[in-house]
């Protein structure tokens, strides 16, 4: 199921995104373990904790390249694992939230796995957490990394939505807006 | 560099001596009257607001409005610039080497060099500072098709249509665009040797059907009507004004006698009035030395039989002009009277060699009772303003409003965008510019104003969004502030929701608005109602 394991020692953890995620920190503790032991990836481990910079920046004072391995793996990697978990329950947390209003954005028209939008609150878990009781909040951010007019909708200020507007877009919509209430 | 905003050109150097003896004498309540009178502008109010919010100060009177603004005016640094010269808000890589309106002002369209390729224009963001610098220093590229993008605003629709360089254009032409309607673009393609193609392109990105329109004339001496579906020129063979229709019939040729020490090279631009009774044809500023500046003609009332009587035209000099010696820009418009209101006729408007705008009433010419020799040519070109500066500036845009009484133009001299009130016959603002603007355009019922800019040497730039309604709220003092201009403010809102200065304008415009405030003797209510 892993096919690019390598990245781990990068700090790249995107490969866990396509996992569910049940699955994400079993496998990567199972994906750490696996190149502890594993004699295949020896290669690329001597490489990792002999050659490559990252042990050594890691561990300046250790000489030993075995001794910066087991260090490597015994504090950097945990350290690591302990991050992604955070990250991840910023992803459940967001993804019950964008779950809770899912109907209602699905009435109007906004696809949450679309447009960007999910990833964009993928980006916000700061905002998620100061915001965490109060989810328009959270929209309203994302709406102002793509359009205002969504976070407008996400307020319950327009009826309806539809679609990704760009700012001179909204600037029409707002002068015509005025003008058919001037009509009236 | 970044734009400086010097809103009104009216002098504001006394109200600035009187607000700095009243802080000297620390007298904010008496800073705080003042700068609620008539004569002070909102950037000016806002400077002085802004001065008294760092004190424990509280107004005697306004104290409401001085607890709404409070909050902004801690925020408040700097005015709000992306307003004006915005060049990252049109759809597409922005970068043009020619561009044009539709008659109405609600479709604009530009024509790139696709140095950012524009494919998916549909989907595409807005360009980056970053990817503009990017496209600009790679220039146009030469293996990309032509593209024309189409921006219609109400309702708001994006089209780009390629044109094949093969198909298009003779190698090595700088196409420029002539006109836009809602079936075609109108593109125009010089060659260095006075040789000129005419095409008319689909806007639907259909093939196009017809063959292209080939004529022989100098520079910039074509005048596209579009209303009419005329093409007029100076063929420079036979040194005949032509009018032709766009499918390349020849409707009318007639002789335009030159005087004898002028080239027909060294004609600048040739401008028809709108009922075809009028033309002006001014002389390239690069040969200053010839003693003429422009020429006037009008038809002739009895059409004769010789064809090459068509036509009187009468040539201007330099001294019989006082002081114009060149003009730079003509363009062909509604004549307006004092009020405002547009009297039926046409008027040319002439931008000099000082950037001064000129207007030319074709009613004096036309009724019949004058012939055109026997005009006094020292008050023919009527100036608005009456200020002259003594520098040059060279090839300049100047834009006529579609709806409205104004008229925008781009001095070199004071690197600032002007917009003129054509009705009060004066300068109503100006807008300080540090790039060097080529053409001006004005959109969306003249609230938008579209500029694009020529770096040196380039036959490309970037094109700039400016809002009009932001200088207009701006030149305006806060007191006469009405409900019309919170319609003004409220999609500016949209752009920049978070900005301190647009918050502040809101609070000042919805107290003032509902506030009556006691009028002052010095009103100048009357002149600024009008926009």
């Amino acid at each position: 199921m892993l096919t690019d394991n390598n990245r781990i020692f990068d700090g790249d953890f995107s490969w866990l995104d396509g996992l569910p995620d049940r699955e994400k920190i079993p496998c990567l503790l199972a994906a750490t373990e696996r190149y502890k032991t594993s004699p295949v990836s020896h290669a690329v481990l001597l490489h990792y904790a002999e050659v490559d910079d990252l042990p050594r920046l890691q561990y300046p004072e250790l000489s030993d390249p075995a001794e910066r391995k087991k260090r490597f793996f015994d504090e950097y990697m945990p350290k690591r694992v302990s991050k992604s978990r955070q990250r991840l329950s910023d992803y459940r947390k967001v993804g019950s939230i964008t779950i809770q209003h899912h109907k209602e954005l699905m009435r109007a028209g906004v696809d949450i796995f679309h447009d960007d939008i999910f990833s964009n609150l993928l980006h916000l878990p700061d905002a998620l957490k100061t915001h965490a009781h109060k989810t328009e909040e959270v929209f309203r951010n994302v709406g102002l990394m793509k359009a205002r007019v969504f976070s407008k909708y996400a307020e319950g200020a327009l009826p309806e939505w539809h679609g990704p507007l760009s700012i001179f877009e909204e600037y029409l919509y707002e002068q015509e807006r005025l003008k058919s209430l001037l009509s009236l | 560099m970044s734009p400086m905003l010097t809103f009104n050109s009216r002098d504001t150097t006394a109200c600035r001596i009187e607000l700095e003896a009243l802080r000297k004498d620390k007298d904010a309540q008496g800073l705080f009257a003042r700068c609620l009178r008539e004569d002070i502008n909102a950037p000016m109010t806002i400077q002085v607001m802004k001065s008294l919010s760092h004190s424990w100060f509280f107004p005697k009177d306004h104290g409401t409005l001085w607890n709404n603004l409070s909050e902004s005016l801690k925020l408040y640094k700097r005015p709000c610039k992306s307003l004006l010269f915005n060049s990252s808000l049109l759809p597409g890589n922005g970068i043009a080497t020619s561009a044009t309106t539709s008659l109405d002002g609600n479709t604009f369209a530009y024509l790139t060099n696709a140095a950012v390729s524009l494919e998916e224009l549909e989907t595409r963001r807005p360009a980056t500072k970053v990817e503009y610098e990017a496209a600009l220093a790679r220039g146009p590229d030469k293996d990309q098709p032509i593209r024309i993008n189409i921006i219609s605003i109400s309702p708001y629709r994006i089209r780009s249509i390629a044109i094949d360089p093969k198909d298009g254009f003779p190698w090595g032409t700088i196409p420029r665009l002539l006109g836009l309607d809602d079936d075609f673009v109108y593109v125009m393609a010089d060659e260095a040797n006075g040789r000129c193609t005419f095409i008319k392109v689909p806007c639907d990105g259909s093939p196009r059907s017809e063959a292209p329109l080939v004529f022989n004339c100098p520079g910039h001496c074509v005048h596209f009507d579009q209303v009419a579906s005329r093409l007029w020129y100076i063929d420079r063979d036979t040194k005949a004004l032509v009018e032709s229709g766009l499918d390349g019939r020849i409707i009318h040729r007639s002789t335009l006698h030159l005087p004898d020490d002028l080239e027909i090279t060294q004609l600048n631009e040739l401008v028809i009035a709108r009922n075809g009774k009028s033309i002006i044809l001014s002389v390239d500023q690069h040969y200053s030395s010839s003693r003429y500046v422009f020429a006037l003609g009008s038809r002739n009332k009895v059409p004769s039989e010789d064809e090459a009587e068509g036509w009187s035209v009468r040539w201007f000099r330099a001294k019989e002009l006082l002081g114009t010696s060149c003009l730079t820009s003509c363009l062909v418009g509604s004549a307006f009277d004092n009020s405002g209101t547009a009297c039926g006729g046409d008027a040319f408007y002439c931008l000099d060699q000082t950037g001064l705008l000129n207007i030319v009433d074709l009613g004096r010419i036309e009724d019949e009772v004058t012939p055109l020799a026997d005009l006094d040519s020292s008050s023919l070109l009527v100036p608005s303003g009456h200020f002259g500066t003594k520098g040059k500036s060279w090839a300049t845009g100047i834009a006529l409003a579609t709806s409205l009484p104004l008229a925008a133009s781009f001095s070199m001299e004071t690197n600032s965008i002007q917009v003129w009130d054509l009705a009060r016959k004066d300068r109503l603002f100006e807008l300080a510019c540090p790039y060097h603007i080529d053409e001006i355009y004005f959109l969306n019922d003249d609230r938008l104003l579209v500029t694009v800019e020529r770096s040196k040497g380039n036959n490309h730039g970037t094109i700039a969004l400016s809002f009009l309604d932001y200088p207009l709220l701006m030149g305006k003092p806060p007191v006469l502030y009405n409900a019309k201009d919170y319609v003004r403010l409220k999609p500016l809102l949209a752009i920049a929701p978070d900005d301190p200065e647009l918050r502040i304008l809101e609070q000042l415009i919805r107290y003032f608005a509902s506030t009556k405030v006691a009028p002052s003797s010095t009103s100048i209510e009357g002149k600024e109602s009008r926009c």
